[in-house]
């Protein structure tokens, strides 16, 4: 590999996007492990696999820029900024939850990081990214919006609307559609025409991009681009991603619909591997104990949420009369 | 004070709030556009020759888009009033308002406000089936929301302003015979409430009923265009030594309930009156909290009088027969006697 | 002791009503003031209230029949009790020894128009009117209803409650041999007790059996009796009297009465009275209609005990009239009946108000 694959990318930025990774993998096999144990109460949409999506994405973009995640937004979360034990806690159903235990999986979220509550109704989130961008523009922040959604979320109609209401007011927003080949079980081969959901960009006169989703520094890249065009006020781009659930849909999948070979293929594509071989064997910015270094950092990142988490008192069941209006503090 | 239709309350409550605060903005179909109708019923005609067509938005024909639009907007610092071109079209966007700006607040453990309004005609008016339903109680059965339906000019403004300065989701619910719009947009067998309208700044509260006849003998509960309804037959029963109360919540939620149970008390009957159809519906909820809250007082059983539980037909006769008519409120009163 | 299920005399001019329906059998269990049979009069269908829980024996009557007021047709026997009890027990309701006074005013009766059907099974009352009524201890069941499906509402009370209405008064005469013997001994042992004093204490535990006959929302037995002051007959209340005892009362009574003649009666002391007695026996007088001074009060009146004995006889026998007044609106008929009955029981004897 020449300096050049790595856009320019240096260690640290390297070490920092695969310390947002393996922190996002090891998370969620620790929600797994923790769902066992009985100590999530709550089934689980799990983000092993995809972690180079949220994380290229979110790379490129500023603190105060708005992310809206799906039904499988802990990577999202994680990547845009909520601290590990906020969401650890969230799942948990505790107090200390980032939405006070009255989420739960599916809506972790931390405006203050520019992550919307999850919306976990599939394309719902992206009439109001739109929105979001529609305000950045009235306002004059600056800001740019990022909806996630898979491939199964691009056939809503509200994705549609989302998509054309921006592209007609050039709104600084990125659709940034997750191909993970499956729609819960239903290939996409089965719910798709074209033969790439970028390929419908054309039609709603904004630019269609399609990325390795696997490969964390060509999503930040591409990203980096559509960023760079909606703050220049010239509209929002499509974004998919390739990539793969190496989990099952939720908890309960035993993915029945797929092929164990199909599954190998795609873990040796596997996104960490991926950035571990660029640190290491094809660039050497970076050492076996670097890496040994970032990944204690995470274990003990998780350590502390887990424990947090356990520890953070339940709510009182009748704070469920609670938000259901806004309460002034 | 100026004599004002309730589409120019509207409209003026509008201007006003834009002036006041520019973070409110209007959105919807055919609302600014140069030529145009100012939308369905004329609320917003004029408006954007003021404030520009960024902030009196034309959007195209996409209802779950200008409500999820809506949503996103409000909750990153905007104040957005939303036009739903015809309340029937509410159903299209079920999912942004039903599942994501009712909940929003909720499920972010209250860090997360929603300030959006929108406005919504309804009532049946000869457009047949799809641009004629009353569909104000599928929306008070969502916690999160807040549903007003104004009846008069100054309730219209009131109401209008509070809910831009709220910062929850606000649906708006207007009368299509109510509005007085006038030329193209004139409805036939409109009552035009002109009233009177302050000029100064004022708000009429979320959550406050009105008396609009006072009476001793019945309780009738109606919204929008069946507190007319309630007042006509109120002035027959008179003639007959019976004096009912006529009673406007104006705000369906929250709701002003101890109004309703007060004067339930005082009279021991009770009609309600809505333009919606009978089963499962808004009077069915009035009937069982007064059922529950003021059984005691109760001197006979209580009446609903709705539209039938069809969809709204298309020809006049038909449509007459459906509707609840003054004759009906007579009738549902006599009957408690 | 088993309890006897007596016709009430609801018809003011029948003595014969008819039995429509019985809603429990023979041997069932019932519960008391649960319907236990619905009689026609000449106006309308009434469901009559199980006098006391505990299983139905001994039905006498069946539907259709005509049976006459104040007759026995059931008796409800207590969990423990058993048939041989009921036949130990007195005969309460023979024939007519109890007489309905006639009735002086027409009871109130609502347009003909609107009246309930004679066939209609239940009376159906509003809430609100309910609610009046049970306020004002007004005895609704008698009302006709003039609201939707003929149910009787609020103007339906109101109208009952504005029309003057007579007083019923009943009057029985029982044996007070048994209370003469226990006035003769308790004096004897030095204990200063009068007639009145034996009366209230019979009244008070009497009621504890016929609550409804007191006129109390919240359950105080306060009983009123006239006092013999100089022609005057002021009524002063003993309060309490359900808790008293015998001893307790006697000096009451005599308090009250020196207070009385010594003109400084507190007002407090004459008021609030949930049962009144008035006893003309010191005036040589053997039965007579009491007046009610306060609407919802009963009244209950003592004649003279008079002698049944001739100079020769070896014991003694003496018979007393006992009268009961009230307000057929307030109380049902049959419920005065019955309370009638149990203080007459009581006085033939008295050792049952020890019980």
């Amino acid at each position: 590999m020449t300096i050049a694959s790595l856009n320019n990318a240096t260690q640290v930025e390297l070490l920092t996007l695969y310390r947002e990774m393996l922190l996002i993998r090891r998370f969620e096999e620790q929600c797994n492990a923790l769902f066992l144990q009985g100590k999530i109460p709550s089934t689980l949409h799990l983000y092993i696999g995809q972690e180079a999506v949220a994380v290229g994405v979110c790379a490129a973009l500023r603190p105060d820029d708005y992310v809206l995640g799906t039904h499988r937004p802990h990577g999202h979360a994680l990547a845009k900024g909520v601290t590990s034990r906020s969401i650890m806690a969230e799942l948990f159903g505790k107090v200390t939850g980032c939405c006070k235990a009255k989420g739960g999986s599916m809506h972790v979220g931390d405006m203050s990081v520019g992550m919307f509550p999850a919306i976990a109704i599939v394309g719902a989130n992206a009439p109001i990214a739109t929105g979001a961008a529609l305000s950045a523009k009235m306002r004059g922040s600056g800001q740019v919006v990022v909806a996630f959604f898979g491939e199964g979320g691009a056939n809503e109609g509200a994705v549609h609307e989302a998509m054309n209401m921006a592209a007609i007011w050039k709104l600084p927003v990125l659709f940034v559609c997750e191909n993970n080949l499956y729609g819960a079980s239903t290939p996409v081969s089965q719910i798709v025409a074209v033969e790439n959901v970028a390929d419908r960009a054309v039609a709603y006169g904004m630019p269609g991009v399609i990325v390795d989703g696997n490969d964390v520094l060509a999503v930040r890249d591409v990203t980096r681009t559509a960023v760079e065009r909606a703050r220049a006020g010239e509209g929002p781009s499509l974004i998919e991603c390739k990539t793969y659930r190496l989990c099952g849909h939720s908890r309960s999948d035993a993915c029945n619909y797929r092929t164990r070979e199909e599954e190998a293929e795609w873990r040796d594509k596997d996104p960490l591997l991926r950035i571990r071989k660029l640190l290491t064997e094809e660039t050497g910015l970076a050492t076996l104990s670097d890496l040994e270094q970032v990944e204690a950092e995470v274990e003990a990142i998780l350590t502390d949420a887990i424990q947090f988490a356990d520890e953070s008192p339940e709510p009182a069941p009748e704070d469920a009369l609670l938000h259901v209006f806004w309460e002034d503090k | 004070m100026a004599l004002m239709t309730i589409a120019e309350a509207l409209r003026e409550g509008i201007r006003e709030e834009m002036r006041r605060d520019p973070t409110v903005f209007c959105l919807g179909e055919d609302i600014g556009v140069p030529g145009g109708f100012g939308g369905a019923f004329t609320v917003t005609l004029g408006l954007s020759d003021e404030f520009g067509h960024n902030r009196i938005l034309d959007t195209p024909i996409s209802e779950i888009g200008i409500a999820g639009v809506a949503i996103g907007a409000a909750m990153t610092g905007m104040r957005p009033i939303a036009d739903v071109q015809y309340g029937d079209f509410l159903f299209c966007m079920m999912d942004q308002l039903a599942n994501q700006a009712a909940k929003m607040t909720y499920m972010s453990g209250g860090t997360v406000k929603v300030p959006l309004v929108m406005r919504a005609p309804v009532g049946s008016t000869r457009r047949g089936s799809q641009h004629a339903q009353s569909l104000e109680a599928f929306f008070t059965h969502i916690p999160g929301l807040k549903v007003l339906a104004p009846s008069t000019a100054y309730d219209a403004k009131g109401l209008l302003k509070s809910a831009i300065r709220d910062e929850n989701p606000v649906l708006i619910f207007e009368h299509k015979l109510l509005y007085g719009s006038k030329g193209g947009r004139s409805e036939k067998g409109a009552l035009s409430p002109i009233g009177e309208v302050p000029d100064e700044d004022y708000t009429v509260p979320i959550g406050k009923g009105a008396i609009r006849r006072v009476g001793k003998d019945v309780t009738i509960v109606g919204k929008l265009l069946t507190v007319y309804r309630a007042l006509e037959a109120a002035e027959e029963l008179a003639k007959e030594g019976i004096e009912a109360e006529v009673i406007d919540p104006r705000t369906l939620i929250p709701l002003d309930k101890e109004l309703i149970l007060e004067s339930v008390r005082k009279t021991g009957r009770l009609v309600v009156v809505e333009e919606d159809n009978l089963t499962h519906g808004w009077g069915a909820e009035i009937a069982a909290i007064v059922a529950e809250e003021a059984f005691f007082y109760l001197d006979a059983p209580i009446k609903r009088v709705a539209s039938l539980d069809t969809p709204p037909p298309f020809a006049p006769p038909m449509e007459a027969y459906y509707l609840p008519s003054v004759e009906r409120v007579i009738a549902a009163v006599k009957s408690q006697f | 002791m088993p309890v006897n299920v007596i016709v009430p005399p609801l018809s003011a001019t029948a003595d014969t009503l008819t039995l429509m329906e019985w809603y429990k059998r023979e041997g069932d269990m019932v519960l008391k003031d649960e319907p236990l049979f619905m009689v026609e009069t000449d106006k309308a269908t009434l469901d009559v209230e199980s006098p006391a829980s505990g299983r139905l024996l001994q039905v006498s009557a069946k539907a259709g029949d005509s049976i006459v007021s104040l007759s026995r047709i059931a008796v409800i026997v207590a969990e423990g009790e058993s048939l041989s009890d009921v036949k130990a027990s007195p005969p309460v309701a023979p024939k007519p020894p109890v007489k309905a006074s006639p009735p002086i005013a027409k009871p109130a009766v609502a347009p003909l128009e609107r009246r309930v059907q004679a066939t209609q099974r239940r009376i159906f009352i509003s809430p609100r009117a309910k609610k009046l009524a049970e306020e004002r201890r007004f005895d609704w069941q008698r009302v006709i209803g003039t609201g939707p499906e003929g149910a009787i509402v609020e103007r339906d009370v109101h109208a009952s409650l504005n029309k003057p209405q007579a007083p019923i008064t009943l009057t029985t005469e029982t044996n007070a041999t048994e209370l003469v013997a226990l006035h003769k001994r308790l004096l004897g042992m030095g204990v200063p007790v009068v007639y009145d004093d034996l009366i209230l204490l019979i009244l008070a535990r009497t009621l504890r059996e016929v609550p409804k006959m007191n006129a109390s929302q919240e359950g105080g037995v306060h009983i009123g009796i006239t006092l013999d002051v100089d022609d005057d007959l002021p009524l002063a209340v003993v309060r309490n009297v359900d808790k008293k005892s015998l001893r307790e009362i006697a000096k009451e009574t005599l308090e009250l009465r020196e207070a009385a003649k010594a003109g400084d009666l507190a007002v407090e002391r004459t008021q609030g009275a949930t049962l009144a007695l008035t006893n003309l026996g010191m005036f040589g007088i053997d039965a007579f209609t009491p007046v009610i001074a306060t609407p919802d009060c009963p009244l209950v009146g003592i004649g003279r005990i008079k002698t049944l004995s001739q100079p020769s006889d070896v014991t003694q026998r003496f018979s007393v009239w006992v009268s009961l007044t009230f307000d057929p609106r307030l109380v049902r008929a049959g419920t005065g009946a019955g309370f009638l009955q149990s203080v007459a029981a009581t006085i033939e004897n008295p050792m049952l108000a020890l019980v």
